[in-house]
């Protein structure tokens, strides 16, 4: 299960590469480029806020970057996922005319990704900065919960990314699932909103670990404790082993059926 | 016999053993759960057949070996099979060495990105490290002929100028084994020669080379041993010239005659995994 890992550090060249194109790609055409990163995170959360601070009526010290904080978790995971989607049946054309570790497709939508949730995190904390709320000494611990969040989207983006490949339903499932989990995760609503009974039910989804985790030390300045931390990275980690056997042992067929 | 003995001693630089490549003929469009689950009751949507079956060969180092067949004998399938593009449905494939597949050149460029760029991200699909490419990137150009074009994206290339970047790409990675389908059209006539050159230089250098083609001219002058193939299996393995009178004859006749009885086992002999259904 790891010779495919290892095959990727030999062609780490190919998967910067393909960072970078994407990059690239997403940004290109458009007039002011690149600066859309900081940008479309900013807009859509002045959206939400717009909205949810009317109807929803959430006490919170400032509902912005509470907002702010659990979406930049929540985005980074569900477009790791939706654009990895169709990235083995968009890349067929190569595949079938050369040989590549699969791994690189789906691993450079997350990589690019990565890159773009650092934009958001320097985006937010200059906001922060300037807010009366400020930033927390615990921003520290940001990358303990950053490798959670990375490890889950990984292990999701390589199971899907697999399962695309044999059934396109996925395709047109996947945004379904992706709005359902945007609903119950505690992104604009805190999660002992829904009573001890609700808390228990939004714990079962995946992403509520990493994205509560980096409110906490984003937004309220608190270490998350060892049973976040212990239930986080077990589940971000049983995900990743299960993306990558699945997309082990399917990708000698890839080829095949993209 | 004494020559057939050191062969089989020397690790081969390709080795095919009881290799199989079944493909899959989709009657209807794309695999949906939809389809998976009608397919429980009413039978699969799609016909498997073998491109390749129980196909034995062993290629030692610097051996030049020309595939020929009719169309549909699964000559292309071989090479992306040796190229590792088409994992084996059966049976192993065994390869040792880097591969040069200069079959699609340039498949892996972008038109987006510049000349250059494409250099990089070639090599890198080629699986070169960024280091490798920068020693080659200069060379690469001069070989290419793109001169001050090389900054400039790719959509502003002819034709010509793609194949010929692609081709000088491909055969600086310093490759042990080299791949063709059908022997090169890149580039004018100037560049055919300079690129014939190169991989005859290629060939001296004692890299292992597999070519598929129909034009029997040029695999007899290119190979060293010619593997005969028909509906996915070999039928003949052996001398060039002995190899391909015997496809020629069978071509006149339709279809290969059945292999002969054992013991004729000269040069040029049929193989004798070579056992058809029909």
């Amino acid at each position: 299960m790891l010779e495919p890992l290892k095959e990727l550090v030999r062609y780490r060249a190919l998967l910067g590469y393909f960072v970078i194109l994407d990059l690239k790609v997403r940004y290109r055409g458009s007039v002011l480029g690149f600066l859309w990163t900081l940008l479309n995170p900013l807009l859509l959360m002045l959206v939400m806020w717009v909205v949810f601070s009317r109807f929803a009526r959430i006490e919170e010290d400032s509902y912005a970057l509470f907002l702010l904080s659990a979406l930049m978790a929540w985005l980074f995971f569900s477009q790791s996922v939706g654009r990895s989607l169709t990235s083995i049946v968009q890349n067929r054309g190569l595949i079938q005319l050369i040989y590549l570790p699969k791994l690189v497709f789906p691993f450079s939508i997350v990589g690019s990704n990565l890159l773009n949730l650092l934009f958001f995190f320097v985006a937010y904390l200059i906001l922060a900065a300037f807010s009366d709320h400020g930033v927390p000494w615990t921003v520290v611990f940001l990358p303990a919960v950053v490798l959670m969040l990375l490890i889950l989207s990984a292990g999701a983006a390589l199971l899907m990314c697999s399962l695309t490949v044999f059934f396109r339903d996925f395709t047109h499932l996947t945004p379904v699932l992706m709005r359902a989990l945007f609903y119950l995760t505690p992104i604009f609503y805190r999660p002992d909103m829904l009573g001890p009974k609700g808390e228990v039910l939004l714990r079962l989804s995946p992403v509520f670990y990493p994205v509560v985790a980096t409110r906490e030390v984003l937004y309220y300045g608190r270490i998350p404790g060892a049973e976040m931390w212990g239930l986080g990275y077990g589940t971000a980690l049983l995900l990743l082993a299960v993306g990558l056997l699945v997309f082990t042992k399917t990708e000698r067929r890839f080829v095949y059926y993209a | 016999m004494h020559e057939l003995e050191t062969r089989e001693r020397e690790t081969p630089a390709i080795e095919a053993r009881g290799l199989g490549i079944q493909y899959r003929r989709y009657l209807r469009q794309v695999t949906t759960l939809k389809d998976s689950v009608v397919g429980l009751f009413k039978g699969s949507h799609y016909q498997s057949y073998w491109a390749l079956r129980e196909l034995s060969l062993l290629i030692r180092p610097g051996e030049r070996v020309g595939v020929i067949g009719p169309n549909g004998a699964g000559k292309t399938t071989l090479l992306k099979a040796v190229a590792g593009v088409l994992p084996p449905s059966e049976g192993e494939m065994i390869t040792r060495g880097r591969i040069a597949p200069l079959f699609g050149l340039g498949g892996g460029f972008r038109n987006d990105l510049t000349g250059r760029e494409n250099i990089f991200l070639n090599g890198a699909i080629l699986g070169l490290r960024r280091k490798e490419i920068e020693e080659r990137v200069g060379r690469i150009i001069d070989f290419a002929e793109i001169g001050d074009f090389i900054d400039a994206p790719l959509h502003t290339y002819s034709s010509g100028m793609r194949a010929r970047l692609g081709f000088s790409v491909a055969t600086d990675i310093n490759p042990e084994i080299l791949l063709l389908d059908e022997v090169l059209s890149a580039g004018d006539a100037r560049f055919r020669t300079k690129a014939i050159e190169r991989l005859e230089s290629l060939f001296s250098a004692g890299k292992t080379v597999v070519v598929v083609s129909h034009a029997m001219n040029q695999v007899e002058r290119l190979s060293d041993r010619v593997v005969y193939l028909h509906k996915g299996r070999i039928v003949a393995d052996g001398e060039p010239k002995e190899v391909i009178r015997l496809y020629l004859a069978d071509t006149g006749k339709g279809a290969p005659a059945a292999p002969p009885a054992p013991g004729g086992q000269g040069e040029g002999r049929r193989s004798d995994n070579a056992n058809f259904d029909e």
